[in-house]
């Protein structure tokens, strides 16, 4: 059967080129997903930088925070 | 399912795929014989097609498929256990060093095929469960469908095969959905795909199962409370394409373990490859075969095909330009393109504008607006045949038109198992 069909080499097909699309990233604010082009939430309209700073301390309060446990008790 | 290793499921698309446009995911019907006469069938099987593929031919896709790069083979049907050589279609496929799942309704999914089908390789399988009992039989058009169903997850695990589910979520399963997702996880599933039901086949006649765009404000809450319950209890909600997109869930739908994740747009064509029972290639099983036919295997080699036919290429090649509606005019359009292909091909004539986006309905909650569909054409009765629905927008507080009372038939009564033959 393989035999009866037209069989294009390989070497002759175009090399296909496919799509990677944007990564997206989550607002710090609202969650929804935003270009990484924006300065600002297309949907919340927070300061996307400041939020990004502002969640970044927290973090490092919370893991001081744990290590003082973790110290604490042992 | 998991892969082999354990790790995230063979058809997951990496960067390298999407840039070699690899077919790593084939959906195949390897028959369109069928033991069910489900009201929703989009490619109205029931009968086997007039020239399937020989045993020989069958085999043969498997090699081109292994050799295009493909990591997973899925069967279905109709039903795929009604071909005499299923299971030698799924030792092949396995030692062709590609994974073997199988979707199914599973009503004749005998100890004996399960047997075979454990030592052939068969790795996981997805029943289809469209609501509670009731729901369920009458959808599917046969009494005892249900029960056959959950007795097949039974007799999956037993052996050793990864079990799953897969529900189609439409007018009369939606307010089942919490205790059909504690059914499933009884009968062991560890994951759950939910899709929308879509306007194609034998789901044209009976609309009355379709959801409205609208609609989804009212499911999208419940799938999201649902997923994070299904999570504490070991089951995995999967969405299927049609589900979405970009809306305050999509991290959880598609973020994956880190919830990075995404849509990223239709793959049909890209990553994904539909093969009919009698060698029509698709770049998606669900696309109608009219008009998304790039060739036969019996004519061109499946390379030749993939690589050469614009049926197969559209989603490659799909911009922003190519939208239309409110998809071309929305925030996520270039990563998007539309969501589904298949929905919104076969709802409105053609892809890129696509009602059925917890997105778009947000977005127009917001200016008090809301999106009905309504049939304006009916199919012609061929398998995976489409209607024409017009799209109406009004005002989020405009009455309802009353719902037609639904026309699905009694399901039959429990028909003599063809079972062990």
């Amino acid at each position: 059967m393989s035999a009866k069909r037209p069989h294009t080499p390989a070497s002759k097909l175009p090399k296909l080129k496919g799509r990677v699309p944007d990564q997206l990233y989550r607002c710090g604010g609202c969650g929804r997903h935003l270009y990484s082009t924006e300065r600002r939430c297309a949907f919340c309209g927070v300061d996307l930088a400041k939020v990004e700073k502002q969640q970044a301390k927290a973090r490092a309060q919370a893991e001081a925070a744990l290590a003082t446990l973790a110290k604490l008790f042992g | 399912m998991t892969s082999a290793a354990g790790g995230p499921p063979v058809r997951y698309v990496t960067a390298a795929d999407l840039t070699a446009c690899r077919p790593v995911y084939a959906v195949w019907e390897i028959t369109l014989k069928c033991d069910l006469a489900c009201n929703h069938c989009g490619s109205r099987a029931g009968k086997a097609r007039p020239k399937e593929l020989s045993t020989e031919e069958c085999l043969d896709v498997v090699a081109q498929l292994a050799a295009l790069g493909c990591r997973e083979v899925t069967v279905i049907g109709g039903e795929a256990y009604l071909r005499k050589d299923w299971v030698d279609i799924i030792r092949a496929i396995r030692q062709a060093g590609m994974d073997a799942t199988m979707t199914t309704g599973g009503r004749n999914l005998t100890e004996e095929r399960v047997q075979a089908a454990a030592e052939a390789g068969l790795q996981g399988v997805s029943i289809s469960l469209d609501g509670l009992e009731t729901t369920h039989d009458r959808i599917r058009g046969v009494k005892g469908s249900f029960q056959a169903a959950l007795a097949a997850m039974k007799r999956l695990k037993a052996h050793g095969i990864t079990v799953g589910s897969n529900s189609q979520i439409s007018s009369l399963s939606l307010p089942e959905l919490p205790a059909l997702m504690d059914t499933i996880i009884e009968h062991g599933a560890s994951h759950w795909q939910v899709q929308l039901t879509v306007a194609m086949g034998n789901a044209i006649d009976h609309d009355e199962l379709l959801l409205q765009p609208y609609q989804l404000l009212e499911l999208y809450p419940v799938l999201a409370e649902l997923y994070a319950k299904g999570l504490d209890r070991g089951l995995l909600m999967v969405p299927g394409n049609n589900i979405g997109y970009f809306g305050p869930y999509e991290h959880l739908w598609r973020g994956g373990p880190d919830r990075t994740g995404h849509w990223i747009g239709c793959n049909a064509g890209q990553n994904t490859i539909g093969i009919e029972a009698d060698g029509t290639i698709k770049g998606c099983p669900s696309l109608p075969t009219n008009g998304y036919t790039g060739g036969n295997i019996r004519d061109r080699a499946l390379l030749d095909i993939w690589s050469n036919t614009p049926e197969l290429a559209f989603t490659r090649d799909r911009t922003v330009n190519d939208l239309w509606g409110r998809c071309k005019g929305c925030y996520y359009a270039d990563v998007c393109r539309g969501g589904c292909s298949w929905t919104t091909t076969v709802l409105l004539g053609k892809p890129g504008n696509n009602p059925f986006c917890h997105h778009r309905t947000l977005e127009l909650a917001k200016e008090g607006k809301r999106e009905r569909i309504r049939k304006v054409k009916e199919g012609t009765g061929l398998p995976f045949d489409q209607g024409l629905f017009e799209l109406i927008e009004e005002p989020l507080d405009a009455p309802l038109p009353k719902r037609r009372p639904s026309t699905l038939p009694e399901p039959r009564g429990r028909a003599v198992r063809e079972a062990s033959k």
